[in-house]
């Protein structure tokens, strides 16, 4: 119980009024710099860093963690309101989140997405103080095979996402994967596709092209289908307030799926290398198999966006595992982190937490109540962003141009990545309208190096055998949850159906009992419709099974 | 309070841009050399080594009083440091951007195409030099620089790792593996944390870290110093010998210096070997390179750059011999 | 000028009729053209390195060649049955008002990003993106000057203003002097 003292001191240590208003300012700023397109937490930590060098060790690292919750939600915004993702970590809250919001829902979506990483952020702290021993153990024994299966773990949830059409699917995931392939090859130090281009020595980013494909592609895709002449505004927002707020029905749906992502996530993120990203997905994935209606997963499903957005909040607690036991970034963001430390003259390494706990605790306590923060901000703060939702396409699309192109030229100070920016907005344009998935090609992109390079490590470390993956202990552990993950969804459409057999059965039994007795007594109205519902979608299911593996 | 000492800031800012540029107009050429703001370029991101090396001189510039204009400083990222110096690159003939230098200088133009070299900008001076150490997991079965050579050579193959290929890390490993008669898998990492996990997992045997950036997890026995790069012992770690005392003589160090455009005015650079000789000599700037171990190592104007080619050159041969290149 | 008015009527039934060219069959082409240089390509780097470990070709071979034999698969069923994307774009537009379809607004949206994007450099943040903001709103927002003048340079101003003055995150003044 020492260790609950250790986060008690800690938050008593952070919660000076100096502290907290250093703290509503860092939310502030980092949530108006995660929502420009383009600066995710990392970019958006790296280009305030230099900001709190003037302040003392702990009032910067307050200030940090609120940037870094701040830009993070600053990223969930961007990717509900206009389908753009800040960083590969929310490219999961696009799935959903973008179709809540043309459905009228921006508000709920934001309010619940706020909430789920605030839950997250809380089971992610205590998590630290309770876990992090165990956890630390478990992220030393992460070598490259390690890291190869669980980025084979993130690309399987291809296949979920890819859904509608499996060709043109799994097509976009091969260009994403081409673009994945050039600049400097890490194995040998030779130039791959770069044509001679400086630029493109260090490989094309995720982020100009994340923008282009969803953000500009978008709007391409909008002004094409004439959104500029629609009367109302670009969703269909209601101008009611209380619309703004989540219905109890969301709360319930995503009670579950939040707290599925905060564990999953946090262990995930503890992995060094893929974390936040890998999880997102992950999450994504398990709430669609273990979903009464994964029909409804990309066209507005809450669960989808709840629990990805639970799950890489939870990844970014993680990821200080690694950071404050090992002194390993587990993340760009913490790698960003340790540089501030090492300013601040702290060490990072596995003593930071004992030779300055009042640092190291300062610093969980800081992202205890940068949650609690983000989420006060919120409540008053999500209808003013949620308004952008009424502000008519015809205005609002040429605005969003404006501001991906300078988000985009910002993080780098590149126009080569602005010119790969608009190039993939056009792509993203024809992509949606011929059926393709810039989704799977940005995952596809972001995943694909990590695997190519760390299936390369493993079989330089084994020699060129596979037998490593069968060696190791944690590789073994992996090897069974991949197995376990594929069969899931199966064994649930199983049970699933066995159950709604019996229901319907017993629905049957029961409608015929009533016929018997003649007619259907007042009260008894109920029952045979929920059977009629569930015999139904025991006979839609088949169907929308057929229609997907054509 | 945040706030008002931002908008403070800035507004600073934005009066000495003004007057600045009012000087500007009335003539750039006529006055004593430091009359306008300074451009200062870091080739890589915040956090990294480089990037605490140029904010630490800026930051002692400035509390002295050293540069009498404003230091505007900005991470120019990108292509391996390619980007910054490429930007440096296009101020030729002008004295008003400076940057500084670190091992990406060399080895990014031997495996692409810059478009520039080491030695095509106006050398301030080598500042440092940042060293290696060879490190191997706290629970290996060889905990000293002895054992380990005992357990490569009976083994015969081991499995070493470090950051990069076309890197010194690769020819450091080389190099010792050479002297000693051992052979190594060479594993390249393009991430610091996942090679250290790597170590810790079991995966490779040795990894090459900067003392730097290791320090924490060496003070915590989680892995152990087997071999230190630079000419002498580091104070820090007086049991950890040197490259030189096991015979593997010249092994390679990282450059930590400082540039100017190619063609940069005369005054311009004696100005800076100037003043970089008074900041080198604080009090501060000997705490830096305590806290990071780093060597003092330096050479003024053109012995800096004749220091870059021959360090070059020796690369250049090493990793084409390795067939790297 | 009354290009988004005229734009409807005359566009309208190209996205609709199956003509001479589908779009989707020259996308896919595209596709294939280019993922057929990327394995061409490929086959320059080596499959293997030296010392028999996985080389820099390999990758790029494996998933050249997937994809050129997925396009040309794709290819081959656009051609077959042409009704195949008309579902996918229907689907899509399930619930949206139909209001005809728009190439040359779409088009001159591309171009004037271009022109923006090349601009932005030479004559600065704030100016480049006024301009552009300036043509599309004129394109967009008929009729409302006063809004469109506010909107096309209040936004690049505070974009200026937030990242450049207060965040120092680096955007090219241009011709305008550095603030």
């Amino acid at each position: 119980m020492d260790t609950f003292d250790n986060l008690a001191n800690g938050i008593v240590a952070v919660a000076t009024p100096m502290n907290l208003l250093l703290l509503l300012a860092g939310v502030m700023l980092g949530m108006i710099v995660g929502v420009m397109p383009g600066l995710g937490p990392s970019a958006g930590l790296a280009i305030l860093l230099p900001l709190t060098f003037t302040l003392d060790p702990t009032g910067a690292v307050v200030m940090l963690a609120a940037v870094y919750y701040g830009a993070m939600y600053g990223g969930t915004i961007t990717s509900v309101l206009i389908n753009t993702p800040g960083e590969s970590a929310t490219v999961a809250s696009t799935f959903d989140g973008y179709p809540l919001a043309k459905q009228g829902r921006a508000g709920p979506a934001l309010v619940m997405a706020a909430i789920g990483s605030f839950v997250a952020g809380t089971i992610g702290a205590v998590l630290i103080s309770v876990a992090s021993p165990m956890t630390a153990s478990l992220a030393a024994t992460f070598g490259p095979p390690e890291l190869f299966l669980v980025v084979i773990l993130g690309l399987l949830t291809l296949i979920v996402i890819i859904g509608g059409n499996r060709l043109l699917g799994a097509l976009s995931a091969l260009i994403g994967f081409a673009i994945a392939t050039v600049g400097i090859d890490i194995g040998t130090g030779q130039q791959r596709y770069t044509f001679g281009s400086v630029e493109l020595i260090n490989g094309i980013d995720f982020i100009p092209v994340a923008i282009g494909l969803f953000g500009v592609g978008e709007i391409l895709h909008t002004l094409w289908r004439g959104g500029h002449l629609e009367k109302l505004a670009y969703f269909n927002v209601s101008a009611r307030s209380r619309d703004f707020w989540p219905t109890g029905h969301d709360l319930r749906e995503s009670a579950g799926p939040i707290t599925r992502g905060s564990f999953l996530g946090f262990f995930v993120g503890a992995t060094p290398g893929a974390g936040a990203t890998v999880a997102s997905l992950m999450s994504y994935n398990l709430e669609r198999s273990v979903s009464k209606t994964p029909e409804k997963f990309g066209k507005g499903a809450m669960p989808g966006l709840t629990g990805p957005e639970a799950a890489n909040n939870a990844a970014s607690s993680g990821a200080m595992v690694p950071l404050l036991t090992l002194g390993i970034p587990g993340s760009a963001s913490t790698a960003v982190l340790i540089g501030g430390f090492m300013m601040w003259g702290l060490q990072p390494g596995p003593l930071l937490m004992t030779q300055n706990p009042e640092f190291a605790w300062g610093l969980i306590a800081s992202m205890f109540l940068g949650n609690i923060m983000l989420l006060l901000v919120n409540v008053f703060c999500i209808p003013a962003f949620a308004s952008i939702a009424r502000v008519p396409f015809r205005v609002l699309g040429p605005a969003i141009i404006v501001i991906c192109v300078l988000g985009t030229f910002t993080v780098n100070g590149s126009i080569v990545e602005v010119a790969i920016m608009l190039g993939c907005g056009l792509l993203g344009f024809f992509m949606r309208r011929f059926g393709f998935s810039p989704a799977a090609l940005v995952i596809a992109l972001v995943l694909g190096p990590m695997a190519e390079e760390s299936l390369r490590q493993t079989m330089i470390i084994s020699g060129g055998s596979f037998g490593i993956f069968l060696d190791r202990g944690t590789s073994r552990a992996l090897l069974v949850l991949m197995v376990l993950l594929l069969v899931l969804p199966l064994v649930t459409v199983l049970i699933k159906r066995a159950a709604a057999r019996g229901i319907a059965r017993y629905g049957a039994m029961r409608r015929r009992r009533a016929r018997r007795s003649g007619g259907l007594p007042g009260g008894e109205h109920t029952p045979p419709a929920t059977t009629d519902t569930v015999a139904d979608s025991t006979d839609r299911e088949p169907e929308t099974e057929r229609v997907d593996s054509t | 309070m945040k706030h008002t000492r931002i908008a403070l800031a800035s507004a600073a800012a934005l009066m000495m841009t003004l007057s600045a540029c009012g000087g500007d107009s009335g003539g750039g050429s006529g006055g004593a050399y430091p009359s306008e703001d300074m451009d200062w370029t870091i080739a890589f991101g915040p956090g990294g080594g480089n990037d605490i090396m140029a904010r630490t001189m800026v930051d002692i510039l400035q509390r002295n009083d050293l540069y009498p204009e404003n230091i505007r400083v900005e991470n120019r990222d990108g292509g391996s440091g390619a980007t910054g110096w490429g930007y440096l690159l296009n101020q030729a003939g002008e004295g008003y951007g400076i940057s500084t230098t670190s091992g990406s200088f060399i080895t990014t133009p031997l495996q692409a195409d810059t478009g520039w070299e080491p030695t095509d900008f106006t050398p301030v001076g080598l500042l440092a030099a940042d060293n290696a150490l060879m490190i191997a997991a706290g629970d290996a079965e060889f905990q000293t620089y002895d054992e380990w050579v005992d357990y490569a050579t009976g083994k015969g193959s081991v499995v070493v790792g470090g950051i990069g290929t076309v890197n010194v890390d690769y020819i450091i490993q080389q190099m010792v593996a050479d002297a000693e008669g051992y052979e190594i898998e060479y594993v390249p990492y393009n991430d610091e944390g996942q090679m250290q996990t790597s170590l810790l997992s079991g995966a490779i045997d040795t990894m090459i870290s900067n003392p730097g950036s290791i320090m924490g997890q060496i003070e915590a026995g989680q892995v152990t110093p087997l071999l230190f790069t630079g000419p002498e012992r580091l104070e820090a770690l007086p049991d950890v010998p040197t490259g030189e005392e096991n015979g593997v003589s010249d092994l390679p160090s990282m450059p930590r210096g400082l540039i100017l455009p190619p063609d940069a005015p005369q005054e311009a650079q004696d100005w800076w070997v100037e003043t970089m000789q008074e900041v080198v000599e604080t009090e501060e700037w000997q705490a830096y390179l305590d806290e990071n171990f780093l060597l003092e190592d330096e050479r003024w104007g053109e012995d800096f750059t004749t220091y870059l080619d021959e360090t070059q050159t020796a690369f250049e041969e090493q990793l084409t011999e390795l067939g790297a290149l | 000028m009354n290009l988004a008015d005229t734009a409807r009527p005359a566009t309208r039934p190209s996205g609709r009729v199956a003509g001479w060219v589908r779009p989707k069959t020259v996308f896919l082409a595209a596709v294939l053209v280019v993922l057929a240089v990327y394995t061409e390509m490929a086959f320059a780097l080596e499959w293997r390195t030296q010392a028999g470990r996985i080389g820099p070709g390999f990758f790029p071979r494996v998933v050249g060649i997937a994809g050129v034999a997925l396009t040309l698969w794709g290819l081959v069923a656009a051609i077959r049955s042409p009704r195949d994307d008309e579902v996918v774009a229907l689907e899509d537009e399930v619930g949206e008002a139909d209001l005809g379809k728009h190439p040359r607004l779409l088009a001159i949206m591309v171009l004037a990003a271009g022109v923006f994007a090349a601009t932005l450099i030479s004559l600065g943040a704030i100016i480049s993106s006024a301009l552009f903001l300036m043509v599309m709103l004129s394109l967009l927002n008929r009729g409302r000057h006063v809004v469109n003048a506010v909107i096309a340079i209040g936004i690049p101003l505070s974009m200026y203003l937030l990242l450049q003055t207060l965040l120092n995150a680096g955007l090219p003044e241009g011709i305008l002097p550095r603030f």
